[in-house]
């Protein structure tokens, strides 16, 4: 065989063992959710003429409070009740890191938990815990007590 | 009613937590004094402070409302709520698992599986040449079943040689089936719906499966309605099942998660099929292992041409809604389809019997205790929804008093009314979590315990202050939710399809406020009594059994009973 034969040969079998490995590369990607990029194919949506859509946010006030606290009101009269959230610094990102919590610390790993359970359970003025639950469930409030990484936070909700 | 009615239709993803959402969350932390029960004649010094000016609320939500029933049959039920500029858009099939036969056991929610795989113009490159791997993916899969089954009649005869050929032959067409798998790949496009609707801002895409319905839903930017119109119209008529027995897969998959691996779930599922039994509630949604495993693509095709029907249907729209484009987007896109004869599955009677379930299994020890009672619409079903929440539905409740506060025998207690269904006569449901380490006999104590409490509703009636604080907590947990446009679309088309009428969601509130104490106590006197009650037991292995089990097998503990 003339060795321009066997160049031009070689060629072909490296252009083919390209077109089957991109080929594989295609099959094997090809079930992606996707359609994939460049493909040019009819979808089910095509031809759809949406329209603008038009939406103002409400408006929310902010106040501060003399004792330094901001408070964002945002009226809303649709629906007979109110939405009282209180945002609190802190979080378990706050808690000591470690293991046992030692004596006399106050802000150890699980102190958190510990303060929301209180303050779920604890009651409040004169009121005990059991006693302000019942007095909430018979009006429908619903207290939530909830916390994140960098927050936590106390909300009522109450018609 | 608003919450609990909620519990047997949650969406799929909540299905695993059936009946644990009926259960009150133990907080953290909680004290357990000694207290007074809340059912001593307490009154409550905040009185029924919700009921009259609400009713005035729930007319003005119905004013919101606008119902429509195409020529075909299909209801439409949109609702004004312009909060923000967005829709939840719910499609429910009057189609669940109480519609199908024992052969077809889990077809109802194996067939909502496939309905997210695409039609002839979604998750298809080509349909055309698809359609031949699909068909010859069906008669493959039909062989390889076959096989299957001779397999097992092999087996189960002690015929190896039988077996052993059965087994070649299955094994030669999944070897089949794999290939057409791998053939039509690249034609398809996975998951297409999910992501046009991601292109155009969905949230909640997600469907779900319950004893009485199917339902499909999606919350979308307002201006998109068409979006799901153009989609959910073509899923409707033209899905064509690709990849069922993939996804046949994923489903059995899914059973052993949810259930072969919970032993809570697996004593539910045994229960209800012992208390129900040839009865359409008598199936569990998902479907029994052996059921799901031959499930095919043919039996999925005529469900789907047999349930989804315009006339099957309601749709509810809730949100920022304008109320003449909608309803000619979907006199559009869903107005041609033709109405067909929907089936009516008949239900045998229930049989009021003596019902035990033990199972013995590693895991938390439960106790569920049931008995059967009219569904909705029925006075009694009232009545005894109410009762649950006055038994169990928070920490102040008799049961929960009784149970985990003075005896210290359970951590948590919750009641239930309507299980599994709203189709047919359903249970009132109370499930105990008693502390580890009970035994049988405590069980049994306990379960006398809540039958005590039952008996003293039936003897002194219960109290105007725990009416009047179970009125003010549901009414209440309503008007709170309403601002999810998802659970009022839901509520909206459980209504519609339970009673026929979505107004009877706003007026509940109303038939609240007639019920009386007495009631409650007549509705107890004939549906609670001893004689009725059924028990479902969850405990862990006697020791000696666990360990001698053990020593034979490393996993043998997980199944026994």
């Amino acid at each position: 065989m003339k060795r321009s034969n066997l160049k031009y040969l070689q060629i072909c079998f490296a252009a083919a063992t390209a077109l089957l490995l991109a080929g594989f590369v295609q099959t094997i990607f090809a079930d992606a959710r996707a359609p994939q990029s460049g493909e040019n194919r009819a979808s089910i949506l095509d031809g759809l003429r949406l329209p603008a859509i038009a939406f103002a946010p409400p408006t929310v006030k902010r106040e501060a409070l003399t004792g330094g606290a901001r408070l964002y009101t945002a009226g809303d009269a649709s629906l007979p009740f109110v939405t009282l959230t209180l945002y609190f610094r802190g979080g378990t990102l706050t808690e000591a890191m470690g293991g046992a919590r030692t004596a006399g610390s106050s802000n150890g790993p699980g102190s958190l938990q510990a303060l929301l359970a209180l303050l779920e359970s604890g009651g409040a003025g004169t009121q005990s815990g059991d006693a302000l639950a019942r007095e909430l469930g018979a009006m429908g409030a619903q207290l939530k007590i909830q916390s994140g990484n960098e927050y936590w936070s106390v909300q009522l909700v109450v018609l | 009613m608003f919450a609990s009615r909620l519990l047997h239709e949650t969406p799929r993803r909540l299905q695993a937590a059936l009946l644990g959402l009926a259960m009150i969350p133990l907080a953290a932390g909680a004290t357990l004094h000694a207290q007074t029960p809340a059912n001593d004649s307490q009154d409550s010094s905040i009185g029924d402070t919700t009921a009259g000016n609400l009713d005035e609320v729930f007319t003005g939500l119905e004013s919101k409302i606008r119902r429509v029933t195409l020529p075909n049959g299909l209801r439409l039920i949109m609702m004004k709520q312009d909060y923000a500029p967005t829709i939840a858009c719910y499609m429910k099939f009057k189609a669940g698992s109480s519609d199908e036969t024992d052969a077809s056991s889990g077809i109802a929610h194996m067939l909502e599986h496939m309905l997210f795989k695409g039609t002839p113009r979604v998750g298809t490159r080509d349909f055309g040449r698809e359609r031949k791997y699909l068909e010859m993916a069906g008669r493959f899969a039909e062989k390889m079943d076959a096989a299957r089954r001779e397999l097992g009649a092999a087996k189960a005869a002690g015929d190896e040689a039988a077996a052993k050929a059965a087994a070649e032959r299955a094994s030669f067409y999944a070897k089949q089936l794999r290939i057409i798998q791998s053939q039509v790949r690249p034609l398809v496009i996975e998951e297409e719906d999910s992501y046009l609707y991601s292109l155009h801002g969905q949230r909640g895409y997600n469907a779900y499966t319950s004893a009485d319905f199917t339902n499909y839903q999606i919350e979308l930017p307002a201006n998109r309605l068409e979006v799901w119109a153009r989609l959910e119209s073509d899923r409707m008529q033209n899905s064509v099942l690709r990849s069922f027995y993939t996804e046949r897969n994923v489903v059995t998959e899914e059973r052993r998660m949810r259930v072969e691996n919970n032993p809570r779930r697996q004593l539910f599922e045994k229960f209800i099929g012992e208390v129900y039994g040839d009865h359409p509630y008598g199936r569990p949604v998902i479907g029994p292992m052996a059921s799901i495993e031959f499930l095919n693509h043919n039996q999925a095709f005529e469900f789907y041409r047999r349930y989804y029907a315009p006339n099957n249907a309601v749709i509810a729209l809730v949100g920022d809604v304008d109320f003449e484009q909608a309803e000619a987007l979907v006199r559009k896109y869903f107005g041609d389809m033709q109405p067909r004869a929907i089936p009516k599955t008949p239900a045998p009677e229930v049989e009021r019997r003596p019902v035990r379930v033990v199972l013995r299994q590693k895991g938390s020890p439960t106790l569920g205790l049931a008995w059967f009672k009219p569904p909705v619409p029925d006075v009694h079903d009232l009545n005894l929804d109410l009762l649950s929440d006055i038994l169990a539905g928070g920490q102040e409740t008799r049961l929960y008093q009784r149970l985990v506060t003075r005896e210290q025998l359970a951590v948590n207690v919750g009641a239930y009314s309507g299980y599994p269904g709203e189709r047919y006569t359903n249970l009132f449901f109370v499930e105990v979590t008693p502390r580890p380490g009970t035994d049988e006999a405590t069980m049994d104590r306990i379960a006398k315990i809540v039958q005590e409490e039952l008996d003293r509703v039936v003897r002194d009636g219960v109290t105007a202050a725990e009416l009047t604080r179970v009125r003010n907590k549901q009414r209440a947990d309503f008007i709170y939710r309403l601002r999810a446009n998802g659970f009022v679309a839901d509520l909206l088309t459980n209504n519609e399809q339970h009673k026929g009428a979505y107004r009877d969601l706003f007026r509940y509130s109303q038939r609240m406020e007639s019920v009386q104490p007495a009631d409650i106590q007549e509705s107890a006197r004939e549906f609670l009594r001893a004689e009725h009650r059924m028990t479902a037991i969850l405990l862990p292995p006697p020791p000696e059994e666990s360990s001698k089990k053990l020593e034979e097998s490393p996993t043998a503990g997980e199944q026994q009973q």
